[in-house]
């Protein structure tokens, strides 16, 4: 179980990592310095984080007991782009038309995954609280 | 061979020590053994603080540091203590400054402006439009502030036509547009550089919709020009050093075209003592309208833009116009 939830864990940390270089390379911040790209992936995951709140909470709540994770990513993947193509430019996004699929598909791809992947850990974490009990 | 007499080693000897102390005679000695520069964490210090890290200034003086000013308040603080004797500063507070006996004078004006109105919506394009609108403003009182409320009253505006939503700096005022507790906001750069860049993170637009300088040039009729921010330096400086600010003044001039040719290469030597992230700093300099001139020839624009602030609040600028003793070079 222990292995389990480091690997859990490696996993968001490896998404986070992640999320660094997209936000280097979707904002093309040069020259590189660390404290710039963590800045901008930070808020660019808070900002759609405080965005589509709900289907993120959706995905880890869907995680919580799966162990077939690819599926789930790819159908919060296409939820997002969905919620954006519909109710973006009302909240001020760009249009999906005018940000191009490879952008749109970066922009929500970690997210996406994060919920997920957190949801999987809470999900080990539980279970393992509920034999302890 | 001949061993070498005692004269002639004495001889080698002096010859010697005086081709090794040759450079030390040659250059001349530094104008200050310390040279303590201070500037906002905004646009024009770039220039300075690259100058500070390319080793520009090391004629200037044996020690030269760059650490930038946090608030207007900070800057006040620093010339009235005398702890600051060479900081970029706005040119109103420097106007300011000298009517009230303070002794700061003008070396220079390093930004011929550098204040948009940043906003999601693409059709904020002119000053009317912002009536009934949210904006997010840094530094109540200061420069864009009292530039923005000279252009509304341009416009038939009064100050009630906005809402004011009032931001402690100017990254306050970047989080409060993209939490859209704003519907704009008058940011200096880097801070319009930076917002643009961290709404692009969120698959967000934000433009720039409204350039101040070339709403400014419509009241002064020239150019698309604010002489926002400019070297100043204070009587201690000047006495303590009279050629110090010449010298200052020709090592910016010099600085200055490298920055315009590289900013990535700029950026990253500011970074650090400007406590700002390269990247922003780099993608802020096309839009700073950096500049090195001296005081004395921006001063057509300096006075048309004292004169246009003047006509709302002649205390902006100490009630008057400065005199020549105000344009230092």
């Amino acid at each position: 179980m222990a292995a389990r939830i480091g690997l859990a864990v490696l996993w968001i940390l490896g998404l986070l990592a992640l999320a660094v270089v997209l936000a280097t390379w979707r904002g093309a911040l040069w020259p590189f310095d660390l404290r710039a790209s963590v800045l901008m992936a930070a808020s660019g995951l808070a900002g759609l984080a405080r965005l589509w709140w709900p289907l993120w909470a959706l995905l880890a709540v869907l995680a919580l007991g799966r162990r077939a994770l690819l599926p789930l990513w790819l159908a919060g993947l296409a939820g997002a782009v969905a919620l954006h193509w519909v109710l973006g430019p009302a909240r001020g996004l760009l249009p999906v038309q005018d940000l191009g699929p490879v952008q749109v598909l970066a922009l929500y791809a970690i997210p996406a995954a994060l919920a997920v992947r957190l949801g999987a850990l809470a999900g080990i974490v539980l279970r393992l609280m509920q034999v302890k009990t | 061979m001949d061993r070498i007499s005692r004269r002639g080693l004495i001889r080698l000897a002096a010859a010697g020590g005086a081709v090794l102390a040759a450079p030390g005679i040659l250059r001349a000695a530094p104008m200050l053994a310390e040279l303590h520069l201070y500037g906002p964490p905004a646009g024009p210090s770039i220039t300075l603080a690259h100058a500070v890290a390319s080793g520009a200034l090391d004629g200037i003086a044996g020690t030269v540091t760059f650490a930038p000013w946090k608030d207007p308040d900070e800057l006040r603080a620093g010339l009235a203590s005398g702890t600051m004797g060479a900081v970029i500063l706005p040119t109103l507070a420097a106007a300011n400054l000298y009517n009230r006996g303070l002794g700061v004078r003008l070396v220079n004006v390093m930004t011929d402006g550098l204040v948009y109105v940043v906003s999601p919506d693409p059709a904020l394009t002119t000053i009317a439009s912002l009536k009934g609108k949210r904006l997010a403003l840094p530094f109540r009182n200061d420069t864009p502030d009292i530039l923005m409320q000279r252009l509304m009253q341009e416009a038939g505006m009064a100050a009630a036509d906005v809402e004011v939503v009032a931001a402690a700096n100017p990254i306050e005022a970047v989080q409060l547009l993209l939490t859209g507790r704003a519907d704009a906001g008058i940011l200096p750069e880097p801070a319009g550089a930076m917002a643009e860049m961290r709404a692009a993170q969120e698959g967000r637009a934000m433009h720039r919709t409204i350039d101040m300088q070339a709403e400014w040039a419509k009241i002064t009729g020239l150019g698309p020009s604010i002489p926002q921010a400019g070297l100043g330096v204070t009587q201690a400086f000047i006495d303590a050093a009279p050629e110090a600010a010449a010298a200052l003044q020709a090592a910016l001039v010099a600085t200055l075209p490298q920055v315009l040719a590289d900013p990535n290469g700029a950026a990253a030597s500011a970074a650090d003592a400007l406590g700002m992230p390269a990247p922003v700093l780099a993608k802020s300099i096309p839009h700073c309208a950096l500049a090195a001139t001296p005081a004395s020839a921006a001063r057509p624009a300096l006075e048309a833009m004292f004169a246009a602030v003047a006509e709302a609040d002649a205390a902006i600028i100490g009630g008057k116009l400065p005199d020549d003793g105000f344009y230092l070079l």
